[in-house]
């Protein structure tokens, strides 16, 4: 607190005992929510994480500059960019239409916010933890 | 011939272990197919022979069947990316146009003296293929800084900018050359790997890996 700050309040906004000797007594711990986890997830979006086709853009890139930016000079690595591209797009996609279903397949290993709702709602936790206590 | 590939190219898709394994709707731009639907066949008799003789035919008889691109043809001269390059070329709609500004241009194809002489489709095709990249660079915003991150293309996206920069070459074109005449010789320069549309596509790629650095941010 800097010296001059009583100057700048007013006399009837502030108790000058409190100031002097702030409160010290612990806060007493009142329960807004109840302790338990919900039976949801927040909604997030579904994010490519892979840092695809980097070593094959690489690759291309020191074949190019030896080559002078003749693409017809790497057709090798310009061919594994390419399929490499390809398949991560596939597989995103397939992986896209498997968080379309709502409901999780027991082969899915990562559940999309959707997947983890539609799991939650089915099997409760508080359920759960009422056979675990 | 194109016709020919364009069966096949059907057939391939028909007989892939996933669309017969009855996966899921895949949507493509303002249509949606039930993965049950098969390309249409041509009316190229000994190509329909072939298939209804192949171990699907039974199962193809109950398949109903996309609709047929209403270009698409038997003839000859049916070549799709030739069909590509004229709808991309198209402005408000006017395909005659388009394609009276192509046929010229193969016209004068023909008649220049570099021009390998190949047959002016063929020369288009080379073009095309010398003009796609490999590469572009995308502007992305990672930590309130704008970076250019080279990215890797589909082969749709790349024959579209191959085919975008020829006809934009052409629109930078000399006041008394006439469209078509400019066209032809970007071709000709292209299928030749010189010319503008060629230093475009270098410059594009050094500027892909001048920003290398940045690759890994498409995915951060």
């Amino acid at each position: 607190m800097r010296a001059t700050d009583p100057l700048n309040v007013q006399k009837t906004d502030v108790d000058y005992a409190q100031m002097s000797f702030p409160n010290n007594k612990p806060i007493k711990f009142r329960e807004v929510a109840p302790m338990q986890l919900r039976d949801r997830v927040s909604l997030k979006r579904l994010r490519d994480t892979e840092r695809a086709c980097l070593a094959e853009m690489m690759t291309l890139f020191t074949c190019l500059a030896k080559k002078d930016f003749e693409t017809s000079g790497c057709p090798k690595e310009i061919a594994a960019l390419n399929t490499c591209y390809k398949d991560i797009r596939d597989e995103s996609m397939a992986k896209k239409q498997r968080a379309l279903q709502q409901a999780p397949v027991s082969s899915i290993r990562e559940l999309t916010s959707h997947q983890a709702n539609a799991l939650l709602k089915k099997f409760p936790l508080r359920h759960l933890m009422k056979k675990v206590r | 011939m194109a016709a020919v590939r364009s069966v096949l190219r059907g057939l391939q898709k028909i007989s892939s272990p996933r669309l017969l394994a009855g996966g899921v709707c895949v949507p493509s731009r303002n249509a949606i197919y039930n993965p049950r639907y098969i390309e249409p066949l041509g009316t190229d008799r000994d190509q329909l022979k072939e298939v209804l003789s192949s171990p699907d035919a039974e199962e193809l008889q109950f398949r109903p069947v996309k609709a047929a691109i209403s270009d698409a043809s038997n003839s000859i001269f049916y070549d799709p990316l030739l069909l590509k390059f004229i709808n991309i070329l198209m402005r408000k709609g006017d395909k005659s146009h388009a394609t009276k500004l192509v046929h010229k241009a193969f016209y004068s194809v023909k008649l220049m003296k570099d021009g390998n002489g190949l047959n002016p489709l063929d020369t288009f095709t080379l073009a095309i293929r010398n003009a796609t990249p490999v590469l572009e660079t995308v502007k992305l915003k990672r930590g309130g800084i704008f970076y250019q991150v080279p990215v890797a293309l589909s082969a749709e996206r790349a024959r579209f900018i191959a085919m975008n920069w020829i006809i934009e070459a052409v629109g930078e074109r000399e006041k008394p050359t006439r469209f078509h005449d400019q066209l032809a010789r970007e071709l000709v320069d292209a299928s030749n790997n010189v010319g503008r549309v060629i230093k475009r596509k270098q410059e594009a790629h050094k500027e892909a890996e001048a920003n290398k650095a940045y690759a890994h941010y498409r995915y951060a």
